[in-house]
């Protein structure tokens, strides 16, 4: 059987990358931006904030390839779920590094210095690292199994960002700071939020059938 | 003996099949027009078609693809029995046609031809009058009079959505219009005897874009009344126009379904494959 149509699916490949380089690039910000919280050097959350412009090019390129791919190819079942899907994987993707953006804009405000505080927000920075991984490996692998526990896992990042909200937050005296404490962790639940969402779309362009709750497919 | 074995490999994906097509009947009030049951079809040694079972609904448009001699030409064909012209033909199984088998002794070809009109690749008007082409049908079922052709005509013609372009030189001859217009008189010539199916051999292929589209909108006012089973290569056409797909592959039906299924999810690893442009 003659195989047609390499240049394209070589294409395909490419904005598959553009995916992953994405998605690499926000899981790098991601551990620095809840580092960063207790350094003294306020330039570090400076540049954190610079660096989204990046993250937004690199949407933008994948929106562009994308739209170009549609255009000239035509794809059709698997192929046209994987572009719909990569567009938007880079959107989710783009409000993830919005939201590490704008946890550096907190540590630009105030130095959150509550160790309680810090390690629940280390918890949840490094929940939502482990399931971005997983993600990558879920998709390299097309584990729908490890998909589904993914998005399961969100609730985790959830009941510590309730654990904060509804408990925490009574400990700390300073309103100003409450709010930013309050802010951080939405910020950090956001982005639970969209991983998840991501994992929606990798299960939908392996299996044609939107994600939902209580799926066995 | 690697041939052999190809089609062994085949034979066994097709039962697969079977079931996964068997499993997912479309429940559809619809009545059904056409219907193959384990239909074969030989050109001398070649089986070039292998027990095809499909069934086709009223007011339905359906698309057959698949990569060239795959059989679907060969199928439309068989399904006004234009296949028998061909000497070396030899069928096994049947199709029905509203319930009656196409190929028992007393089905008369004329009538069948009659019933289910079809439109070829190449535009094909006879070297007449537009009027001549499309009154041609109904004259020959014995219609004479001036009056009736002349509303068969004008009614015809504005069913293929081309009367506005000819009303003021239908004693022209049809070879002075475009492609685009002579396969619409084409179309026109079908419908004057008033079938019951269309059945279309990439009656695009030889047309430019706008020409095309015309013919794809027309497609859809004639569903309203008439079935449409259409063979075509352009498979973002099968998609835009069709309400149901068949692939067929190396004489077999490999998926037939909802286009949207066959389109966006197909069942079969081949289906996804060749509609995705991977071979062909």
């Amino acid at each position: 059987m003659t195989v047609y149509r390499e240049k394209f699916h070589e294409d395909l490949t490419s904005l598959i990358e553009e995916c992953i380089t994405l998605g690499k690039a926000c899981h790098n910000r991601l551990s620095t931006a809840v580092e960063i919280l207790v350094t003294d050097n306020i330039e570090e959350a400076r540049k954190l904030v610079k660096a989204d412009s990046e993250i937004n090019q690199l949407e933008s390129a994948i929106n562009a390839h994308a739209i170009n791919l549609i255009t000239t190819q035509a794809p059709v079942a698997s192929d046209l779920r994987t572009i719909i899907s990569c567009i938007k994987i880079a959107d989710d993707l783009e409000r993830i590094g919005d939201n590490i953006s704008n946890i550096a804009e907190v540590r630009k405000r105030i130095k959150i210095t509550n160790e309680r505080t810090l390690l629940r927000f280390k918890t949840m920075e490094r929940l939502a690292s482990l399931m971005l991984e997983d993600v990558y490996t879920a998709f390299k692998e097309s584990d729908m199994d490890l998909i589904r526990e993914i998005i399961e896992r969100d609730k985790d990042i959830d009941a510590v960002f309730v654990q904060i909200t509804t408990s925490d937050i009574f400990e700390e005296s300073d309103a100003f700071l409450t709010g930013q404490i309050q802010l951080t962790a939405k910020y950090l639940e956001r982005i639970g939020d969209h991983i998840k969402s991501i994992a929606e779309h990798i299960y939908y362009t392996e299996t044609g059938t939107p994600f939902e709750k209580g799926s066995r497919e | 003996m690697a041939e052999l074995k190809n089609v062994q490999v085949n034979k066994q994906d097709t039962v697969d099949n079977k079931e996964t097509e068997s499993s997912s009947i479309i429940q559809t009030d619809k009545k059904v027009v056409f219907e193959a049951k384990n239909f074969n079809l030989w050109y001398g040694d070649n089986h070039a078609l292998q027990d095809i079972n499909l069934t086709f609904h009223e007011n339905d448009i359906n698309a057959i693809i698949g990569p060239s001699g795959c059989g679907k030409s060969t199928f439309v064909k068989s399904m006004n029995r234009m296949t028998e012209l061909v000497p070396i033909v030899r069928t096994e199984g049947n199709i029905e046609f509203r319930g009656d088998d196409i190929f028992k002794s007393g089905m008369s070809v004329e009538e069948l031809r009659t019933r289910v009109g079809m439109v070829f690749q190449k535009p094909n008007p006879f070297p007449k009058s537009i009027y001549d082409n499309v009154a041609y049908g109904p004259r020959v079922h014995g219609i004479k009079k001036k009056s009736i052709l002349d509303e068969v005509v004008e009614k015809s013609l504005r069913s293929a959505s081309i009367w506005d372009e000819v009303k003021d030189r239908l004693n022209d001859n049809a070879y002075g219009l475009s492609g685009g217009q002579q396969q619409r008189i084409c179309i026109a010539r079908t419908l004057a005897v008033e079938p019951e199916v269309i059945l279309m051999d990439e009656p695009t292929s030889a047309l430019d874009p706008i020409s095309t589209t015309k013919i794809e909108d027309l497609m859809q006012e004639l569903k309203k009344d008439y079935s449409i089973i259409i063979v075509t290569h352009n498979m973002q056409q099968a998609a835009r126009v069709s309400d149901r797909t068949s692939f067929f592959y190396q004489g077999y039906v490999v998926e037939s379904d909802d286009t949207n299924v066959i389109f966006e999810n197909p069942n079969d690893k081949r289906t996804e494959d060749y509609v995705s442009g991977r071979f062909g």
